[in-house]
């Protein structure tokens, strides 16, 4: 599996210089909200992981990757291993520039643990979420049919119930989200477990789909 | 003498083309010509054997074992019509990338390798010509154990000295004798080189399998002025034009052709050709 993720590390090469821009597009981010950090860091690097799939399609790298002694499985889960170590560096990468942030930004926010686990939690849900929308699709259809349905219109669908989240808190008086945080502040424990309860099923499915679809693709 | 590579009843439907219940076998230490024209299903049925695609029956056994078990590719190398590497990849990145899968990868033979093909080690994959990719990805095949070589054509667009160069490498390969190529491709003057059998299909379905000097000793290419009535149903390919007529005849027909026929020995290129013309006819 090591090995796996070696190469799909290796074979994308040319493209690993852009992670460098994601601390500072976090720092950026940093000067508005600080508290949207750790989200923002796991939604580039998760988008910074279609580039497996897209050097792949480039340079043909399924015929080369199907010619080693790995079954299609293990190349499956070796790449949802990768994605969630890159989810982790975004996480800690967002908690770790967040004092830095704080010296400068906007809006301040000095979490303690709980809440930390529960944001790290949400940072969970929406990766997994992405997840789900992207790699089954990805793995079936490859990259360059399987970004428009697989990333853009996922990401301009998030965008959209953002948008109708807040509004629908306008229309309410601005008090849903703020219920719904003081809910979660009483309960941060319980909130932020079923949280990431409900990001691993979902993440285990996104798996489960990938596997099922991979297994079955031919080249 | 056991078989490196048997297929049996194999078939694989797609749009506009099928693989008819194909059936050969190729035995442990020969190199085997899989022939045909465009689109007669050679490809179709490496991808198969290499596990890229998925028979909709029968069976392939790579060395005793389903063509589709991944712990087998530790022992089979493919080589396509283009190595599929990255190509920011160097060879020393291609070893660092790929040696670790190979439990019998050795390092200083792939050095040498390199260095007996000219590659050099910190030069990218992309800016090598077309030949020496081709000898790359022999040097990483040759730089651990394996016992089969599925080849897709793998002699394609390269010019003649390249071509050369490759042959020479594969029929090193073939020096120990626990070693079978399968060679796929189009350019028949290259097996007449290399290879011990020949499988040759045609559309789907295998027309030939067998010994190569057995296919080319059977026939003769007969050209004259006029063919008479009582040959023509033997003659295969005819081609009838201003200047004569020219076509294949088994050895046993061609007794009582007039004085000035022309025959010569067939090679497996005029073999195929005036099979697949004789079939063209036929389907008109």
């Amino acid at each position: 599996m090591l090995k796996l993720m070696k190469l799909d590390w290796t074979a994308i090469k040319c493209y690993r210089i852009r992670c460098l821009l994601i601390p500072v597009a976090l720092l950026v981010n940093g000067i508005f909200s600080t508290i949207l950090m750790a989200p923002l860091g796991v939604f580039l690097l998760f988008s910074f992981s279609i580039n497996f799939f897209a050097v792949e399609e480039q340079w043909n790298l399924n015929r080369l990757y199907l010619t080693l002694p790995v079954n299609r499985n293990r190349m499956v889960v070796g790449r949802y291993l990768l994605s969630l170590l890159l989810f982790l560096t975004g996480v800690l990468s967002g908690f770790a520039l967040m004092p830095f942030a704080n010296l400068f930004s906007f809006s301040r926010w000095y979490p303690d643990w709980k809440w930390r686990l529960a944001l790290g939690a949400f940072c969970f849900l929406i990766y997994a979420l992405m997840n789900l929308a992207m790699y089954p699709v990805l793995f079936k259809l490859g990259y360059q049919k399987g970004r428009i349905w697989g990333y853009y219109i996922p990401c301009i669908l998030t965008g959209l119930i953002y948008l109708a989240l807040v509004e629908y808190d306008i229309m309410t008086g601005g008090t849903f989200i703020r219920d719904a945080l003081l809910y979660a502040a009483e309960h941060i424990l319980t909130v932020s477990g079923g949280i990431l309860l409900l990001g691993a099923a979902v993440w285990a499915l996104s798996l489960c789909l990938s596997l099922r679809i991979y297994a079955r693709r031919e080249f | 003498m056991s078989n490196a590579i048997e297929v049996k009843g194999l078939c694989k439907s797609y749009p506009g083309f099928a693989l008819k219940n194909i059936s050969f076998s190729v035995p442990e230490g020969l190199c085997c010509g899989f022939v045909g024209p465009n689109g007669a299903g050679k490809s179709t049925t490496l991808r198969i054997l290499s596990g890229q695609a998925f028979p909709d029956s029968g069976e392939a056994r790579l060395l005793g074992r389903p063509c589709t078990d991944a712990a087998l590719r530790e022992e089979i190398a493919i080589l396509f019509d283009q190595p599929y590497f990255q190509g920011d990849w160097t060879p020393v990145d291609i070893e660092k990338s790929l040696g670790p899968f190979y439990p019998s990868w050795n390092s200083g033979r792939y050095r040498e390798y390199l260095a007996r093909f000219g590659l050099e080690p910190g030069k990218k994959f992309k800016d090598f010509s077309r030949g020496m990719k081709q000898k790359l990805a022999m040097a990483v095949h040759l730089s651990h154990d394996t016992k089969v070589l599925l080849l897709d054509e793998p002699t394609g667009g390269l010019d003649p000295i390249a071509r050369d160069e490759l042959l020479d490498i594969f029929r090193e390969y073939l020096l120990p004798e626990n070693r079978t190529i399968l060679f796929s491709t189009h350019i028949t003057t290259d097996l007449e080189r290399i290879a011990d059998k020949i499988v040759y299909i045609h559309d789907g379905s295998i027309a030939y399998d067998g010994d190569r000097e057995k296919l080319t000793d059977t026939y003769c290419v007969v050209r004259g002025w006029h063919l008479p009535a009582e040959k023509r149903a033997h003659a295969i390919g005819l081609r009838q034009t201003d200047s004569g007529y020219e076509c294949l005849m088994d050895l046993t027909h061609i007794g009582g052709l007039p004085s000035d026929t022309v025959t010569e020995k067939a090679s497996i290129n005029d073999v195929i050709v005036y099979l697949e013309r004789n079939a063209k006819s036929r389907e008109v």
